[in-house]
């Protein structure tokens, strides 16, 4: 817990919209250097820690996060100043009205307001903008004006607060998937004075919001036995699809998607070790990393892993950081256990 | 005339830290507290007989060589959002305190009560949200703040706390930003003029309270005052000079001066004031503009049917995305609103009402 209350704001804090991952790639990088046995850096720009593990039998255990988080890119500036835009990966489009944005990478601090009518002025309280009929304003009184500083193609996050909040939850924007980059960087902690049974791969993948394409590419790459995939789902404490809760532990999944086998030895791991956890059933793959590694090449046993997490896709997203750090442990104790599972085989006398 | 200068600059970076502090500061309706103090803190030494009413205004006077007044008012509270209970779940549900466009709410940083307990307006994960859900606005009655508690045990705040935006005040391209402009800005005013004036008329003032519940403090402020010729309202005013929808007024436009309202829905400008203002505006060539909508209203409602009744005049600094958590003002809108106010009132002797 220590080295993720330590690193958690300062992870967090680098932006990583869709395309644009570098900053968190080179953070990453600084962090763990110094204790790991090989970086790789891919042509789609994931980032592959390797550790490598000393059993006979070693399989080859892939664990993956995306990097990357949504926002908003700026696609043309008006004559009178005020910038149009639309949104990267699947922004709720219902916290957008009257936010404050904050432009990234540039070298100073740019903010925008999305404009807004005010009540005196608004005749129809329940229509939803679209998002292109909304506008960021930078207080720029032209075309000209604006243009110095801003050029089309430049991007932008919702800008809140980074809050610790009661219980151990946090609020941010972007903790899908600061959650899973975190939880992975806590199993390097973990790893980091002992040897696992199994070779390690921590994929921090990017391009997930947009189509899970990182993943792709990094598990043809590493071709590991197995993939466990660590990401968010709903955590919402109103209005929920399921009876997954913050602070009760990370979410295992249960459905196709997910080798059975596996499944049941997380599971083990979490009643043995004493870690509370939480099941969700997808009927149908979709949605994570793990839909991808499970069909890459001639197919990967693959598990999800998830953080509860509530709001998800708004500025105001909040996780519990013992979650985070609860999966982690299950990830643990899983590189450093000699048998994982028996993969089914054909009865032999039929 | 370089002493001058460098006086007026001065004087502008002091208006504006004034401005700054104010925005920052919280006090929705009844719960003026901090704001009150704060402007207590910076107006002591230039005022006499400061109190507080019965319904919180900050009320004092400064004394000139006569007995005749000017009334300078401004609203200290904020548009800003109340408990109404503490759900088991430890979601705390809430009613707002003012006029609010509610669909602006969910994804919120604030804080709530005394302890600034730090939470967000959540808003259902839009994945799991019916169509219906996604294409209607969230209205207040289906939001909530969490504060990251896993039940009511451990929220520490009550039924009847005061939730306040968090937004912090900045300078970006000649605007300032921040929360709160309606109407501390009118707030910073009546401070810049107290600490420097050159009135001949006797200055009285009320920093009021619950203007935006329905200008509670207003109603009453004028009535602990004897012999005043007229009042300066200084406020905050709608602003929709960048919708792209072109088929309404904007009301008032960004960097075109203060505005001064002939009629809103709760009182009309006294003709006379209303010349003489613009008189002194056209004399000293400052900027101004007259607000296009007759919509809101303002504690000039009120005062100008106190006792037998006193001419009124509103004075405002145009806001754009006034009554959410970011305004936006123009810097040489807010510098002429100062200096417009400054001059109405060293001239106030003249007028002939």
């Amino acid at each position: 817990m220590k080295f993720l209350e330590n690193n958690i704001e300062k992870i967090c804090k680098i932006q990583s919209i869709t395309g644009f991952e570098d900053k968190l790639r080179e953070e990453i990088i600084n962090l763990t250097k110094n204790n790991i046995d090989e970086v790789i850096s891919d042509k789609l720009g994931n980032l592959i820690l390797h550790k490598k593990g000393y059993g006979k039998d070693k399989l080859k255990i892939m664990y993956c996060a995306h990097m990357d988080q949504i926002g908003l890119i700026v696609l043309k500036i008006e004559e009178n100043g005020i910038l149009k835009f639309t949104k990267i990966g699947g922004i709720n489009p219902l916290t957008l009205y009257g936010k404050r944005v904050k432009f990234i990478n540039k070298d100073e601090n740019i903010y925008g307001i999305i404009g807004m009518k005010p009540p005196h002025l608004t005749e129809d309280e329940s229509k939803v903008e679209k998002i292109d009929e909304l506008f960021i304003d930078c207080g720029f009184k032209s075309y000209e004006e604006a243009s110095k500083k801003i050029k089309i193609g430049d991007i932008a996050i919702l800008d809140s607060e980074f809050l610790k909040l009661k219980n151990n939850h946090y609020s941010y924007i972007g903790f899908d998937n600061k959650a899973g980059v975190l939880t992975l960087l806590s199993l390097f902690d973990l790893l980091k004075d002992r040897k696992p049974y199994h070779d390690v791969f921590l994929v921090f993948s990017t391009q997930e919001e947009v189509g899970l394409r990182g993943a792709k590419v990094a598990s043809f790459s590493i071709m590991p036995d197995i993939a466990i995939v660590c990401d968010v789902t709903f955590g919402d404490p109103r209005g929920n699809i399921s009876d997954v809760k913050t602070s009760s532990g990370p979410v295992i999944s249960k459905g196709p998607n997910y080798y059975p086998n596996l499944v049941s030895t997380i599971e083990e791991i979490c009643t043995s070790e004493d870690i509370p956890y939480q099941i969700e059933i997808e009927a149908r793959p979709g949605g994570t990393d793990a839909y991808i590694t499970q069909i890459t090449k001639s197919g990967i046993f693959s598990a999800l892993i998830s953080i509860p997490l509530r709001y998800m896709h708004t500025q105001v997203e909040i996780i519990n950081l013992k979650d985070i750090y609860r999966a982690s442990k299950i990830m643990y104790y899983l590189s450093l256990k000699e048998k994982i599972f028996e993969i089914e085989k054909l009865p032999e006398n039929i | 005339m370089l002493i001058k200068y460098n006086l007026l600059i001065k004087h502008k970076k002091e208006d504006k830290l004034i401005l700054e502090n104010y925005s920052n500061a919280l006090g929705g309706g009844g719960d003026e507290k901090e704001i009150r103090e704060l402007i207590y803190k910076d107006i002591k030494e230039y005022a006499k007989n400061i109190k507080i009413d019965p319904l919180g205004n900050l009320q004092g006077v400064q004394n000139k060589k006569t007995d005749k007044f000017i009334l300078l008012t401004a609203h200290m509270d904020e548009v800003a959002l109340i408990v109404e209970k503490i759900e088991s779940s430890g979601l705390i549900s809430f009613k707002s305190l003012g006029g609010f466009v509610e669909k602006i709410l969910p994804g919120t940083n604030v804080v709530v009560g005394k302890d600034k307990i730090p939470g967000i307006i959540g808003l259902k994960s839009y994945h799991i949200m019916s169509q219906s859900e996604r294409e209607t606005s969230p209205t207040i009655k289906n939001l909530f703040i969490d504060i990251g508690a896993s039940s009511d045990k451990e929220v520490n705040c009550k039924p009847g706390d005061i939730i306040y935006f968090t937004s912090k005040f900045f300078e970006q391209n000649d605007c300032y930003f921040g929360k709160a402009f309606d109407d501390r800005a009118g707030c910073s005013a009546i401070t810049s003029i107290l600490k420097d004036n050159e009135a001949k008329l006797s200055i009285a003032f009320s920093y009021n309270t619950q203007e935006e519940v329905g200008l509670r403090g207003g109603a009453v402020c004028a009535w602990n005052f004897e012999n005043i010729v007229f009042n300066l309202n200084l406020e905050g005013t709608t602003c929709s000079d960048r919708d792209l929808d072109k088929n309404y007024s904007p009301s008032t436009e960004l960097n075109k001066g203060p505005a001064i309202t002939i009629m809103d829905r709760t009182s009309i400008a006294n003709r006379k004031l209303l010349e003489f203002v613009c008189d002194i505006a056209e004399k000293n060539s400052i900027p101004y503009q007259f607000k296009q909508t007759v919509t809101g209203g303002t504690d000039a409602g009120y005062i100008h049917k106190t006792k037998e009744g006193i001419p009124s005049i509103t004075l405002s600094v145009p806001v754009r995305y006034i009554h959410s958590p970011w305004g936006i003002i123009s810097k040489y809108d807010y510098e002429n609103y100062i200096k417009l106010a400054k001059l109405i009132v060293n001239n106030a002797d003249k007028i002939k009402l």
